[in-house]
């Protein structure tokens, strides 16, 4: 039951802080807090009692396994199940519900009931999208975390927000539409050569479809997964959403939402079709490729501090494609690591810029400059997670941005190396947003009243300025966690043919 | 006499006595009393008959799929009547007579539903159209409502003449007007294929313009807009549902699938009506405008079930499939839209998507019923009208048709659009505080809103007990 309850949590402490709203405007957010932290309650046992070592990760791909009748007539089941990657995926997107939760504390003044209820029920969709292993339940979830999304967005979010809500439900719902008729699909296909009707990832891992059709609905999945990604085509949402979304859901935005679409592509893709996998993979790496300097080029010419780092995030959430396609253990062992680093660096930048937003209410970065003089510590931190951002060596994003580059230098020499350059132009684009805000000219009012980092923003800021630095400096333990789902993947497109 | 018959005799003993009372005194709580009760009556009786033996009289037949649809009906009357009251207590008209008409045009959908013979099936047609007529054109001093009511009757009477030309035909062709003659395809042929098929295009054409897709769909918008709300309620359920009904038995009794035409006329109108519905939806800016044109497109949806019938290239699900999905369309469908008409009841003065904004935050219960059944107008999970089109494109897909799986994908992220704005709208800072405070919440409007969350909601996250429901039935 812990993984129910784990969901259940967030709901109920939603519903919550909702109805705390009646007695006390600071209730919610209190709330907020204690459900966040009651959630690592049933991870607890985690720790102690299973051992993440080779040994048990051997006998089971899953650590925790539930799973309950749902929708008999389908043989649908509510089918939660937690193995390494979801484990590392759900201790980050609670980690940043975390960081959210103390950007939204002094910037959220309306409506604080329902802004938490929103922002705890994203969070209980993204942790279902993590643990459901029913694709049907994927499913459910995957859609219904949009929803409140769409209104963090379109009640709390700035200037735009209507617009940008609307783009971003349309997108993703136009991608869940088009998952679910290949998911449909691929339970019919399966039904037909096996004579299995399920929709049990593991039932249904266990003999991949084949044939023409298994092409095409592979190529649903993955524009699916594509959307939410997001690569170049369907990356359009993606710069409007977070510029005009709250900080707190900019940073649940760009931490977790964005790697559903990773997730899903090394969870169900690359296992589900093998050979279409391997059929698409030339398209994919292209695409990455081209998302990596598209993204990095469009950064580099925004003004807006937000879009700069979104776009930012279209660049970096390339390499993550690149390394689910390339069918190395290294590349995708990468493609994890970069899902966790990026999450980490590009929300701390979020926050940040919320942070200068909330205080000189601008995100202009004409409007901007020398920032240093005026709020030291912020402006340190600012430096810090723009050198995280274009790769700085000892620091998780190289070792990611390194592990995917090595692993696929094998199979695509020149993609590869065209991709690489998008570290000198990721390295362009951060020393600007960190040249134009906090060094330079001071273009900024002068208000005496604006003040430095609170305790608060300090202790999140530098956690994750801890976080970034321990996955840079000793990222085994997040390999050791992943390696058995990676090996599935490996064995199986080895088995096709294909040179690791 | 038959068992089934009573559930329409109750009904009509009602509309009789409500007759009566008019002669002797006028009341509408007396009128509202007796049809409340028989109503109620024959909702129960028709629970009972659920599980009763089937029954094919020369006129009617009767199946657990014609006693579930027949429930269906009389539970969403029900749901209707509940508000009825209230609603017609703020109308300046004589308020009895609506009654009668009410209870006159559910008789004629419980007859259409069960009826096995062309001439069953005019008669409880007619006897519904002609009550609509009335129920539509009720407000003597509206124009808008006279307007409606002309309309209507004049539509109504081209369409039943299309309907009565195409029966002809096919007496000339089968010497009977029963259903279930149409079964026999192997007599000699009297009449060229040509003819046959001008007789079914007739047929359709008249069912059509009442189910109010697309070549035959521009009375809708005006009409909803025009006539009283609950009077569109009914229209926008009871109608389309029964002859939706009709519509399905005989295309199904009639095999009408042989005939490549009759497949190719059914996919174009399909997937004219769920494009034309939903792209027209996003022009609307009147609520009742915006959900006729999401009803265009949701009997687009449905009619994707007509596509499927005897279609012998499924690949995973069986025949009976086909009738769940029926099934399961309507109720979810049918539930969700008289939650939002019940919702547009309590709120009589708002009749623009624009003087919605910011409900949410006077009136939350309200706001959180009506957004809730959008998302599942829109098919979000979690709804039942997710699960509704979840049944639907398992059943597409297991016959692999792939255009019309398409356009309901396109048109359905189209239609997204428009069920957004109304959430956008609900959602939105207020402008005026006091413009909400017409609405009062009464223990009647806020059981009947719990009710609705329970069935739109409950049914849509635990559908399981739903679809066992229906799979028994259906097979």
């Amino acid at each position: 039951m812990s993984l129910f309850i784990l969901i259940f949590i967030l709901l109920v402490g939603g519903l919550l802080a909702w109805f705390s709203e009646r007695f006390d405007a600071d209730l919610p957010k209190r709330i907020t807090f204690i459900s966040l932290l009651m959630c690592w309650l049933p991870l607890i046992p985690l720790f102690h009692t299973m051992q993440f070592d080779t040994e048990s990760l051997e006998k089971s791909q899953w650590l925790i396994n539930e799973s309950y009748d749902w929708i008999s007539i389908f043989n649908i089941k509510a089918h939660l199940a937690l193995d390494g990657l979801s484990f590392l995926l759900i201790v980050l997107t609670l980690l940043m519900a975390l960081v959210a939760l103390s950007s939204a504390w002094h910037e959220i003044k309306k409506r604080t009931g329902f802004f938490y209820l929103n922002l705890l029920w994203t969070i209980a969709g993204v942790l279902g999208v993590f643990l459901a292993i029913d694709l049907f339940l994927f499913f459910v979830f995957w859609e219904v975390m949009l929803v409140p999304m769409y209104f963090l967005i379109s009640i709390w979010g700035h200037e735009n927000r209507h617009y940008a809500a609307i783009k971003f439900f349309i997108f993703t719902q136009a991608g869940g539409l088009l998952m679910l008729l290949s998911l449909c699909g691929l339970v019919g296909v399966h039904y037909q050569q096996t004579g299995l009707l399920t929709f049990d990832y593991t039932v249904l891992m266990q003999h991949p479809i084949t044939g023409d059709f298994a092409f095409w609905i592979a190529l649903g999945f993955t524009i699916a997964f594509l959307v939410k990604l997001p690569a170049l085509p369907f990356h359009s949402w993606l710069p409007d959403a977070h510029t005009q979304a709250p900080t707190a859901a900019s940073v649940i935005l760009a931490a977790v939402l964005l790697k559903t679409g990773g997730y899903g592509i090394i969870r169900f893709v690359l296992p589900l079709f093998p050979e279409a996998s391997v059929l698409l993979a030339p398209f994919m790496m292209l695409i990455g490729v081209i998302g990596i300097i598209y993204g990095a080029m469009m950064a580099f010419i925004q003004t807006d501090l937000k879009r700069l780092v979104a776009y930012s995030s279209v660049s970096h959430m390339g390499f993550v494609l690149l390394g689910c396609f390339a069918f190395n253990i290294y590349a995708l062992q990468g493609a994890v690591m970069q899902m966790l680093a990026h999450g980490i660096s590009t929300s701390a930048l979020f926050f940040l810029v919320g942070m200068i937003q909330h205080r000189y209410h601008t995100r202009d970065l004409n409007k901007l400059g020398g920032l240093w003089i005026k709020l030291p510590k912020l402006s340190a931190f600012g430096l810090f997670f723009g050198i995280a951002s274009l790769g700085m060596p000892g620091l998780g994003n190289f070792v990611a941005e390194f592990l995917i580059l090595v692993g696929s230098f094998n199979q695509y020499p020149i993609l590869t190396v065209i991709a690489a350059s998008g570290l000198i132009l990721a390295a362009v684009y951060s020393l600007l947003l960190i040249y134009k805000t906090f060094f330079g000219k001071i273009n900024s009012p002068q208000d005496s009243k604006i003040s430095d980092t609170n305790t608060k923003e300090w202790f999140t800021l530098t956690a994750m300025c801890f976080i970034l630095i321990y996955l840079g400096l000793h990222p085994q333990p997040i390999f050791d966690l992943v390696p058995i789902k990676l090996m599935n993947i490996a064995f199986i497109s080895s088995s096709m043919g294909v040179s690791l | 006499m038959n068992v089934h018959f009573y559930p329409s005799f109750i009904v009509m003993i009602g509309a009789l006595f409500i007759l009566i009372q008019l002669c002797f005194v006028r009341s509408q709580f007396l009128a509202y009393l007796i049809s409340g009760i028989s109503l109620l009556l024959a909702l129960l009786l028709q629970l009972f008959l659920q599980n009763h033996v089937s029954n094919i009289e020369t006129l009617f037949t009767f199946n657990a799929q014609t006693s579930f649809i027949s429930l269906l009906l009389l539970m969403i009357v029900g749901l209707i009547w509940a508000q009825l009251y209230n609603w017609l207590k703020i109308l300046n008209e004589q308020k009895e007579e609506y009654y009668l008409l009410f209870l006159l045009s559910t008789l004629g959908g419980l007859i259409m539903v069960s009826s096995n013979h062309f001439a069953s099936f005019f008669m409880g047609l007619e006897l519904m159209s002609l009550s609509f007529v009335g129920l539509i054109a009720y407000c003597g001093h509206d124009k808008k409502a006279q307007e409606a009511g002309i309309k209507y009757l004049i539509l109504s009477a081209v369409a039943s003449a299309f309907i009565l030309m195409g029966a002809a035909i096919l007496y000339l062709q089968f010497g009977s007007l029963s259903f279930t003659v149409l079964l026999q395809t192997t007599q000699t042929p009297l009449l060229p294929e040509w003819a046959i098929l001008c007789a079914i295009i007739f047929i359709f054409t008249g069912l059509f313009f009442k189910l109010s897709l697309v070549p035959c769909h521009l009375w809708v918008a005006d009409l909803f807009e025009g006539a009283p709300l609950v009077t569109s309620a009914m229209l926008a359920t009871l109608s389309k549902l029964s002859v939706f009904i009709v519509l399905w038995r005989l295309v199904t009794v009639g095999n009408w699938q042989q005939y490549q035409f009759i497949i190719d006329v059914l996919s174009i109108v399909a997937i004219a009506s769920m494009f034309i519905g939903n792209f027209l939806g996003l022009l609307q800016k009147n609520l009742l405008r915006l959900i006729a044109y999401s009803s265009i497109a949701h009997f687009g949806y449905l009619l994707i079930v007509l596509l499927l019938i005897n279609n012998q290239s499924m690949t995973f699900t069986s025949q009976s499939f086909n009738e769940q999905t029926m099934l399961f369309y309507l109720v979810a469908y049918l539930f969700t839209l008289v939650g939002v008409f019940s919702i547009f009841i309590q709120i009589p003065k708002i009749k623009t998507v624009d003087e919605l904004s910011g409900l949410l935050w006077q009136k939350p219960f309200i706001a959180i019923t009506l957004m809730l059944l959008m998302l599942s107008l829109a098919g979000i999970p979690l709804t039942l009208g997710f699960m509704a089109k979840f049944y639907l494109v398992m059943a597409a897909v297991s016959q692999q048709l792939w255009l019309v799986l398409a356009t309901l994908v396109i048109s359905s992220i189209v239609g997204m659009f428009y069920y957004l704005r109304v959430i956008m709208a609900l959602i939105k800072t207020p402008t005026d505080k006091s413009k909400f405070e017409h609405i009062n919440v009464d223990g009647n409007s806020l059981s009947l809103n719990i009710l609705i969350i329970f069935l739109v909601i409950g049914f849509g996250i635990f559908p399981s007990s739903l679809s066992q429901f229906i799979l028994k039935i259906a097979s």
